[in-house]
């Protein structure tokens, strides 16, 4: 069983001031009541504001909204980076998110131990990753090329090793920020289906994504963001409707 | 490491009039111990800034990016203890009991080496000018703490190396090593340090923690 509970929440970003990062300035200021230099202070953003929402079992969200919305900060949010300034987040089960695949990989290791070490970083003891190394390596089609150091790896082979090290996992929540994928035409067709065996393991799934395709595509719940606050929350075609008006778009 | 050792134990060792047996063995270990000491307090300002990536892109626990950078330390070091090894099969200096000191002594240090760890990286992430600070603290602190020159030449007792932690840190690794019983008043002021180190830094950790994300 898994769920996800947002409740009021609001988070604020600290933007510190260039003079503000400095011991010297601060203690310069304290010492002199701040006659000598001058604070720059520290500023408030709001990055998300008194968001609501609940997930449950077989829900699948898709985050919508402009450049700076606050898509990626909620999804920050929902995998515990930032913590909210104000209100809760619940959760209910292993959360898994691939925001950023290539994470965590050391060039001069080889393909064979980057998977390990991602592995275990991503939370599996030895023996899990023990039983998945074979299918991993098959799945990359990198042969050889596993026994060489990451380095010497065309960027398209790194994100597909990271690719099959990510989609071989099990999660309850699966968070991503626009759709991963990779390859070239062939691989890609192999990809896709992978990626929807991984999709579909998860119980709840929150996509960001820029894309109406993906969203209709993977999506059966929508949420539509402006400005850091919830606009719309509801069925796909609906909050995408919205999304189009000139409501939401001025 | 080595070059360093063998170049300044030979000319130091006729500065201070002493013979290179009872000069370099000395010299070769406290350096050992004190370049561990150094690396991990230089990479401490930078250490949550450079593993920004980590911190920004996955819930972690910062904890891990200090003991993993200590961990990495320890093993350096212990890459670089084979050359020392060389040096006293050298000078014919075979470990005695004393050496079973080395391991409660080092734990102990690694233990103050992982609050000021975690203590400054927490700092370094906020004030971005303490790296540059600390890289010169360092520097100062290597002369004034007896490594290329043995505490007794500033008698027994000097507030030298009764004000200096480095001296302590140093007596609980380095005096085993030579097969010396560290004195008592390292263990106190050691243990002491240690104590009141990880209280404060662990208070600073739950405090800031959350927010050491919007710094980095």
């Amino acid at each position: 069983m898994a769920s996800i509970a947002v409740e009021n929440v609001t988070l604020h970003f600290p933007i510190i001031g260039v003079g503000d990062r400095s011991v010297k300035n601060t203690i310069l200021n304290f010492a002199t009541g701040g006659k000598i230099t001058k604070n720059s202070g520290t500023m408030l953003v709001t990055g998300l504001q008194d968001i609501s929402f609940c997930l449950q079992n077989g829900d699948r969200l898709g985050l919508i909204g402009h450049n700076g919305a606050g898509k990626s900060t909620l999804l920050k949010v929902l995998a515990g980076i930032y913590h909210p300034t104000q209100g809760a987040v619940t959760v209910q089960g292993r959360i898994l998110s691939t925001l950023n695949i290539t994470l965590g990989f050391e060039q001069e290791a080889t393909g064979y131990e980057n998977i390990i070490l991602k592995g275990r970083l991503l939370g599996l003891n030895a023996k899990e990753i023990e039983s998945k190394v074979d299918e991993i390596a098959e799945f990359t089609e990198l042969g050889k090329y596993l026994n060489l150091p990451v380095r010497v790896y065309s960027s398209g082979m790194l994100i597909r090793l990271a690719f099959a090290v990510m989609t071989a996992l099990e999660s309850d929540i699966l968070l991503m920020d626009e759709v991963i994928g990779t390859g070239d035409a062939r691989f890609i067709h192999k990809a896709e289906k992978r990626l929807n065996e991984f999709m579909n393991k998860a119980k709840i799934m929150v996509i960001a994504s820029h894309s109406e395709a993906v969203i209709k595509e993977f999506c059966n719940r929508a949420l539509l963001l402006k400005n850091g606050t919830l606009f719309a929350f509801g069925e796909v075609d609906e909050i995408l409707s919205i999304y189009q008006s000139d409501e939401y778009q001025n | 490491m080595a070059i360093f050792i063998i170049a300044l134990g030979a000319v130091y060792s006729q500065l201070f009039k002493m013979s290179a047996e009872e000069y370099l063995p000395s010299l070769a270990a406290g350096y050992l111990f004190w370049t561990m000491f150094a690396t991990v307090i230089c990479e401490s300002p930078t250490i949550f800034i450079d593993n920004a990536a980590y911190i920004k892109d996955m819930k972690i626990n910062l904890l891990i990016l200090v003991v993993r950078a200590i961990s990495r330390n320890i093993i350096i070091f212990l890459h670089n203890a084979i050359f020392i090894a060389s040096v006293f099969i050298y000078f014919q200096i075979w470990p005695q009991w004393q050496i079973l000191f080395l391991i409660p002594g080092l734990v102990l240090v690694i233990l103050n080496l992982f609050w000021i760890m975690l203590l400054i990286g927490i700092l370094g992430a906020r004030y971005r000018d303490l790296a540059p600070i600390i890289m010169s603290l360092v520097q100062v602190l290597f002369f004034i703490s007896p490594i290329t020159w043995l505490p007794k030449l500033v008698g027994e007792n000097s507030w030298v190396i009764r004000l200096n932690p480095i001296a302590y840190f140093l007596d609980l690794t380095r005096s085993p090593a030579l097969n010396e019983t560290p004195m008592m008043s390292s263990w106190i002021v050691s243990s002491m340090i240690c104590a009141l180190g990880l209280t404060t830094a662990f208070f600073l950790y739950a405090y800031k923690r959350e927010r050491i994300v919007y710094w980095i």
